[in-house]
């Protein structure tokens, strides 16, 4: 049976914790980054736990070398850090070289509301979705993060994990085995959503209020950004009215151009309304739903953006 | 065992063939290729790298990481004058169609990661000891490092993270030519005292003359046989563009191609 979590640094520290009891060859790096089940990998497994301190580009060429070497190598650290810092190591060292090195990078959009720009992860579906051989995950809740955990160990090539702490609408079953790369959440005839991560939670919430006027949203999840089959995702969206894409990242090259990519090339007119991050850095400071109120991502925004969507 | 003398013979002749390779592909580094030739050529020649050519992925073999990928030429000479790949491959270096390009690729036989962006070898390279020491792995792990490289802030990271894990079973080995791409180091992020810096970052360091086999040999002895535990770097001071007499420790040694009359002035002092 597997274990329920109800945090998201559980659900990968502790599923990763279960597996690196059982395989001496996997190591986990953190970028001096903090979760309560490290102090156990710490403790318990010394010889697979590395905080290899605020270096980020260092840590994805030793995480590389280790891969080499044999390990299986998962590095855990804020998003924006273990992203933009070192992305030409993600590129050369791990990716084009194939190595099995899975980036744990937490806190996805404007999860780090208060933090400011700095800490604001605004296009890592748009930046990850460039390298060539790397699986990009985007869970959208707690089982999901565990199960892509150990897809990711799985794995013998690169895998990047883009977290959030939620809170989420729970979506997976334990029995899920993510293979797919999405997932129809509900069937609905007015208006088909796509969303990914924390933002389908905010796409099931909507759903939910525009019940009660008659508009009934079909939701489906993109937990895995890359690899996708086109052909199967466009069958999936092929008989919808109208499409609206959720995400928290900028719209230009994420999920939404993801969706008009597949659906350009196949010559489908269906209207596609993308939401995402606007094209511009958010100084304010306020709690995560006022910064997604900016760029027309908070509940109410998106409500009248469907409704009008569907009165069009 | 290569005695001295087959180790400076080794040179010249990977030096000259070097040379031909890169003018007949009309693109290359020559520069950083010849300064660091000697200490490839006693790498691969006096018997301190384990390796075999046929067995290219042999477990226990040394891992050699160019991290100044651009100085493959040489390496590349060396590959194939082992055995790695066929010898005629050199002719069709940079060519259409080769494997064979101007930056250390990992799909070349005997080439451990691709090199060519700067910065990244030396992070590699302690990725690599650190995953050999747990598992007592009894492989050293060399890796060669541009002294313009050394301008990149990842080279010292990963500097502070090999001290702080006692790799002693990393080696690395600093181009000491003074000259990066455009201009003197010391002109644009000076590098000097270089190796008080080692120093400072809990390295064993030894400074010698990278074109001497009795001071590259004597270098590499005092830095292996050492009891401490701790990383390795040979300082191997350099000339950029060493055998060139046109180009040595100029700026232009870094990928300007010898022309006009300097082709044959060059093939008669490499000759």
């Amino acid at each position: 049976m597997n274990q329920i979590y109800m945090e998201a640094r559980d659900a990968v520290f502790q599923e990763l914790y279960n597996i690196a009891k059982d395989d001496p060859n996997v190591i986990l790096l953190s970028v001096d980054t903090g979760a309560f089940l490290l102090k156990e990998f710490q403790k318990n497994l010394p010889n697979q736990f590395y905080n290899v301190g605020i270096a980020e580009q260092n840590s994805m060429s030793v995480a590389a070398g280790l891969a080499l070497s044999g390990k299986k190598v998962f590095v855990f650290g804020i998003a924006n850090f273990v992203t933009l810092r070192c992305f030409e190591q993600l590129k050369l060292d791990i990716c084009c070289m194939d190595l099995p090195v899975t980036v744990i990078a937490m806190g996805s959009g404007f999860m780090y509301s208060k933090d400011g720009p700095t800490h604001h992860m605004t296009d890592i579906i748009t930046l990850t979705r460039t390298l060539p051989g790397m699986t990009v995950w985007s869970p959208s809740d707690f089982n999901c993060i565990s199960g892509v955990t150990q897809k990711a160990y799985k794995s013998n090539s690169p895998n990047f994990i883009y977290m959030d702490r939620g809170p989420f609408e729970p979506l997976y079953s334990q029995e899920e085995n993510y293979d797919k790369g999405y997932y129809q959440v509900k069937d609905g005839s007015s208006v088909t959503i796509v969303s990914t991560g924390i933002m389908t939670s905010q796409a099931i919430q909507v759903s939910r209020e525009l019940l009660s006027e008659n508009i009934e949203c079909k939701i489906i999840d993109v937990y895995r950004i890359k690899p996708i089959s086109s052909e199967s995702f466009y069958n999936s969206l092929f008989n919808s009215k109208k499409i609206i894409t959720l995400e928290e990242n900028v719209t230009s090259g994420g999920l939404g151009s993801l969706v008009c990519e597949v659906l350009a090339q196949k010559g489908s007119s269906i209207p596609v309304k993308m939401l995402g991050i606007t094209d511009e850095y958010r100084t304010e400071i306020g709690d995560r739903e006022i910064l997604r109120s900016y760029c027309g991502l908070d509940q109410n925004s998106i409500m009248k953006t469907i409704r009008n969507l569907c009165t069009d | 065992m290569f005695s001295k003398d087959n180790l400076i013979q080794k040179a010249s002749q990977i030096r000259l063939e070097t040379f031909e390779m890169v003018m007949n592909a009309k693109c290359g580094h020559m520069g950083g290729s010849f300064s660091s030739l000697e200490v490839l050529v006693f790498l691969y020649y006096s018997g301190l790298l384990k390796h075999q050519p046929k067995n290219s992925n042999w477990p226990e073999r040394d891992r050699f990481i160019l991290s100044k990928g651009h100085a493959n030429n040489s390496l590349y000479v060396v590959l194939a004058d082992l055995g790695y790949f066929p010898k005629e491959e050199l002719n069709r270096f940079c060519q259409n169609g080769t494997f064979l390009g101007n930056h250390s690729d990992k799909i070349v036989p005997g080439v451990e990661v691709s090199t060519g962006s700067l910065g990244h070898g030396l992070g590699l390279a302690a990725g690599i000891s650190l995953g050999a020491k747990l598992s007592d792995d009894k492989f050293n792990t060399f890796v060669m490092l541009g002294d313009g490289e050394s301008q990149e802030g990842s080279i010292w990271e990963a500097a502070m993270f090999a001290a702080q894990h006692k790799l002693k079973n990393l080696i690395a080995i600093l181009d000491r030519n003074r000259l990066g791409s455009e201009d003197f180091t010391e002109n644009t992020s000076g590098l000097d005292s270089v190796e008080e810096k080692w120093i400072a970052f809990g390295w064993e360091t030894c400074s010698v003359n990278g074109h001497s086999f009795d001071e590259i040999h004597s270098g590499f002895e005092q830095l292996i046989n050492s009891d401490q535990s701790k990383p390795k770097i040979l300082i191997a001071n350099t000339i950029k563009g060493k055998g060139l007499p046109t180009h040595e420790n100029q700026p232009r040694a870094h990928h300007t191609l010898p022309k006009g009359d300097e082709i044959e002035a060059a093939r008669r002092s490499l000759t």
